[in-house]
């Protein structure tokens, strides 16, 4: 058990590195002086000069990398001379809302996912229905369906706020505990924050959620099928016991492991923040911030989000192998004969 | 042994599931006339195909050119699916927007398939240390959400559907190795492989006949669920405004345009591309998973 | 027990012309072709026959287990005079595990891998008891004691892969008798393990049965099983039973010429005489595309290409001796009854 922990942490580990050294190569593609951006054209050669060595990018190519990987692990991400903060604040402070966007769709999809696919083994027009859906999941462009829902939802039937981020304009946010609002209005007890919420919060959790539930749905169904056609369970209803109960006691259970993994790559890319939906929904989260950050032109920001993405990639990626090691009792138990 | 439904479990050997040439088309065609799905999403697409192809000789508007008198004008018989707040003629732009989107689709999945084929073919026929380096490299590339990674590119290298594309298949490149490395791993543990090799079957054979014959299916199936994703993030960096530029037509572009004029009625600058976005990818993946159910190795199920 | 009961007493179980398909990308395949035959209560009969013959769907079918894309078509399945054919799903449920259990082939593949043992006895149990969790667990750690498992109470809590084939099967054997069956149907339980803990099973199956009264339908393709363990026996070939009889008569008499094919395939030791193995020429036939005639035609003894085995199906034919019933499937049936040169040889002839 140990080993395989300890396996799984040294490759980890290994993946880190090598994303790290891609971020790297693909950010010293960065077009233009990077010093120039921040010193304006109209400075000084010495004053370009001083900064150049204030920012190390006289170093050697190595010893740059070196720094960078350092700074990073560190918690130093550079400083953002657009927004006037350092990086790590600028992302922490943008985390939270990201976050809390992306565990929401991933509850809805997961969860989704979970009841539907047993549903769709067992009733015909559920399965036809459940297959439509994930069709169209993995094809319609998520921007272009918020924007339709926005259209229908928002404007035509006033269900839902338009896009204008996590919170009514009137509405302040509530005491800042954890970073996700709906956790912090319901422990101030503030239930008026916590409805407000979350009505901001399904627009876009519904457009999130869409394709990764198309996914998860299709993978589970077709693990369900693969494990209810395995003998063992021709013997459970041998013993007496009902279709339905067979499904979920012993091929659902079954069917969860092997989804599980991929379920855990989609939590991953979903509490990195989505770019497009953010942007559309106006969502003060992570991936607005990339593309405002390119916008303006400040690469640092750029830099420590993409490599803070693959971390969280694979950290994530990580506890959910890990956690796949302890859920499943061969694993956990290994094969002890006696 | 029997299971509950009636298949006999045992080993199948890999060309048994892919039956070559005029055999395989003809299968493949019986397939889908038992899918009314699958041939719907195959007329769909193949008339996207078409409206890219012959669009530009039955409809001769140029998609850009400017008529501020015309601006905003709903669809019309002269503008079958309105104007935008230029004039553009909307239809002349969507049937360009197919045409980059499509084109763009395809190249991005066969280039990225050739080369994700080629590291997954090398890493798991040589094996060793070559094949933990090629790995653990794709592995580094996934790591990054891939959409931010083609956005990373596109800044690095410049904006525009060039860097664009290159971003998407860089970033589905460990996608193709992935797969076509378990593929190659897998058939080289079978049994008989061995015994070939005892019998002294050359390596080059062994490819040939034996992991080639494997590989190739799942690369296509592979390549073919990929070209519905392709199209989208293609369309979503033009949304972001780093993939096409103005004044191209790309769809995702075209919606970014629209932005403004949907919110306040003129729904058509935003619809229509949308559209033709949501009709390429369901069809392509509708596709894809017939391919899938055709090659797959292990559907001896019956379709009752 | 008495080898071959008279047949004085109702069957407990009566099959009738039972027919079961599975439809297939390679054609319609009936597995199962109008099967007929009994079993009394506390009967030991043995179902003999090659792999593809038919016999686990048989098993399945009689209990309904047989999914898409399998079907019965058609036939009865009485089980203590109630169609079992004719039930609905849920009346069904009641009978399976309960009155009618099932001992599958493949220990290894026959349990739930992520559920403790015990968990799968309490569930055997509380399908058909109405008892509390903790009771059920105690009964099952019962039941691993009954088969033999050492240190049950600890094991209970074990998952499969902790244990050996032998003690798997064990295992299902327990369930299979948790709620004191009339009937066992035990599908080649022995097949997936080694020659002793073979044995070991057998003699613990055969006094379970014993113990409970519970009658036995022995599926298997080894003669030396069920010489040991059967009262009767049936021969099953391509989906149809060919020859049914008492199990002294079956081995002194046999009548169908696959039954005399079998038995001579069997190698003996002690001959005087050395020279190449026995075996039947030929395959059996495919399922999916059966012959107008006998289906074992082509490769029968009697000397191939008669005319009347090729066309017509053979008769049904059955006398009644002193130990039991015999019945066979065969044109020549009557002839070969009757004549004593079908006797076998003897290890000392």
């Amino acid at each position: 058990m140990i080993r395989f922990i300890g396996s799984r942490v040294l490759s980890s580990l290994a993946t880190v590195f090598g994303a790290s050294i891609v971020a790297f190569v693909v950010l010293r593609l960065l077009p233009g002086d990077p010093v120039r951006l921040i010193v304006g054209r109209l400075a000084s050669q010495q004053a370009a000069n001083t900064m150049r060595q204030v920012l190390g990018l006289d170093q050697p190519v190595p010893v740059q990398y070196a720094h960078y990987l350092s700074s990073f692990f560190r918690g130093d991400w550079g400083f953002s001379y657009t927004v006037g903060e350092p990086v790590t604040t600028l992302i922490v402070s943008r985390l939270p809302a990201s976050a809390e966007l992306g565990l929401a769709a991933f509850l809805l999809a997961f969860g989704g996912a979970v009841v539907l696919a047993p549903l769709s083994i067992r009733l015909g027009w559920v399965d036809a229905v459940v297959r439509g859906l994930s069709f169209l999941g993995l094809g319609v462009p998520a921007f272009w369906l918020a924007l339709l829902l926005l259209i229908v939802f928002s404007q035509q039937y006033h269900l839902f706020p338009g896009p204008e981020g996590r919170l009514s304009p009137e509405t302040s946010a509530p005491p800042a505990l954890t970073g996700f609002y709906t956790v912090d209005a319901l422990v101030s007890g503030s239930f008026a924050t916590l409805a407000d919420t979350i009505r901001h919060l399904i627009l876009p959790a519904v457009c999130l959620a869409f394709a990764p539930f198309a996914f998860l749905v299709r993978l589970l169904r077709s693990n369900l099928r693969e494990v209810s056609r395995e003998p063992f369970m021709t013997v459970v209803r041998s013993k007496g016991v009902s279709r339905w109960a067979t499904l979920v006691r012993h091929a659902l259970p079954n069917a969860f492991l092997p989804t599980l993994t991929a379920a855990g790559l989609v939590l991953a890319e979903l509490l990195v923040g989505s770019v497009l939906i953010e942007t559309v929904f106006d969502w003060p989260g992570v991936g607005a911030l990339v593309v405002q950050s390119i916008e303006r032109k400040d690469y640092v920001v750029v830099q420590a989000v993409i490599l803070l993405s693959a971390v969280a990639y694979v950290v994530i990626n990580l506890v959910v192998d890990v956690s796949y090691g302890i859920i499943d009792p061969r694993v956990r138990l290994g094969s002890s004969l006696k | 042994m029997i299971n509950a439904s009636g298949a006999e479990d045992r080993p199948r050997a890999p060309f048994e599931s892919l039956p070559l040439g005029v055999e395989g088309l003809r299968y493949v065609v019986r397939a889908g006339l038992r899918r009314p799905l699958l041939t719907a999403a195959g007329l769909a697409l193949l008339l996207l195909i078409l409206i890219a192809v012959l669009g530009p000789v039955f409809w001769s508007v140029s998609p850009n050119r400017i008529n501020l008198l015309a601006a905003l004008q709903a669809p019309s018989a002269s503008h079958p699916m309105g104007t935008d707040e230029f004039g553009r003629d909307v239809f002349a732009r969507f049937v360009r927007g197919a045409q980059i989107s499509l084109a763009v689709g395809a190249i991005v999945i066969v280039i990225g398939a050739a080369w994700g084929g080629l590291v997954g073919l090398l890493a798991g026929v040589l094996g060793s240390w070559r094949d933990v380096l090629l790995m653990r490299t794709m592995d580094a590339i996934l790591a990054f959400p891939p959409l931010i990674l083609a956005m990373a590119v596109t800044v690095g290298l410049g904006t525009g559907i060039v860097t664009g594309a290159l971003g998407i298949t860089i970033a589905s490149v460990p996608w193709y190795a992935r797969v076509v490395r378990s593929e190659v791993v897998r058939v080289r543990n079978l049994p008989f492989v061995e015994a070939a090799v005892a019998a002294g079957a050359s390596r080059q054979w062994i490819l040939r006949w034996h992991i080639l014959p494997a590989v190739l299916p799942t690369l296509v199936i592979q390549a073919a669920a990929a070209f519905g994703y392709s199209i989208l993030a293609l369309a979503a960096l033009g949304f972001v405004g780093l993939g096409a530029q103005i004044p191209t037509p790309e769809w995702g572009a075209m919606i970014t345009d629209g932005l403004q004029y949907t919110l306040t009625g003129q729904w058509w600058i935003d619809v229509f591309p949308g559209l033709g976005l949501l009709f390429a990818a369901t069809a392509a993946n509708v596709i894809a998973d017939g391919f899938r159910d055709a090659l797959d190795p292990r559907g001896e199920y019956a379709r009752v | 027990m008495n080898p071959g009961l008279a047949e004085t007493a109702d069957p407990i179980l009566s099959v009738r012309a039972l027919r079961t398909q599975f439809t297939t990308r390679d054609g319609v395949i009936t597995a199962v072709r109008d099967v007929s035959f009994e079993l009394r209560a506390k009967q030991r009969l043995g179902i003999v026959g090659e792999s593809g013959s038919g016999k686990s769907a048989l098993a399945l079918s009689i209990l309904g287990l047989i999914e898409p894309p399998g079907r019965v078509v058609s036939g009865e399945v009485r089980f203590r005079g109630r169609d079992l054919r004719a039930l609905s799903e849920r009346e069904l449920l009641r009978i399976r595990g309960n009155d009618i259990s099932l001992i599958f082939q493949d220990p290894m593949t026959a349990l739930d891998p992520i559920r403790r043992v015990g968990d799968q006895l309490v569930e055997a149990i509380r399908a058909h008891q109405n008892v509390s969790r903790s009771h059920a667990w105690r009964r099952g750690v019962e039941l691993l004691r009954e088969v033999e498992i050492p240190f049950a109470d600890r094991r209970v809590n074990d998952y499969p892969h902790q244990y050996s084939g032998g003690m798997r099967q064990r295992v299902m054997i327990a369930i299979a008798l948790a709620n004191d069956p009339d009937v066992l149907i035990a599908d080649e339980p022995t097949t997936a393990l080694d020659v002793t803990t073979q044995a070991q099973i057998l003699d613990l199956l055969e006094r379970l049965a014993v113990e409970r009264g519970a009658a036995v339908i022995l599926i298997t393709h080894n003669l030396g099983i069920v010489a040991d363990f059967c009262d009767s026996v049936q021969v099953m070939y391509a989906g149809r039973i060919v020859e049914s009889a008492p199990l002294r008569h079956l081995f002194s008499h046999p009548v169908h010429p696959y039954t005399e094919a079998l038995l001579k395939s069997v190698p003996r030791m002690g001959r005087d005489k050395v020279g190449p193995l026995y075996s039947i020429s030929g395959r059996p036939p495919s399922l999916a595309s059966l012959p107008r005639g006998c289906a074992f035609e082509p490769r029968c003894s009697l000397g191939g290409g008669r005319k009347v085995c090729i066309e017509d199906a053979p008769p049904i034919m059955e006398w009644h001796t002193p130990a039991g019933s015999v019945m066979t499937e065969c044109h020549f049936g009557a002839d070969r009854f009757a004549n004593h040169e079908t006797l076998l040889e003897r290890a000392d002839g």
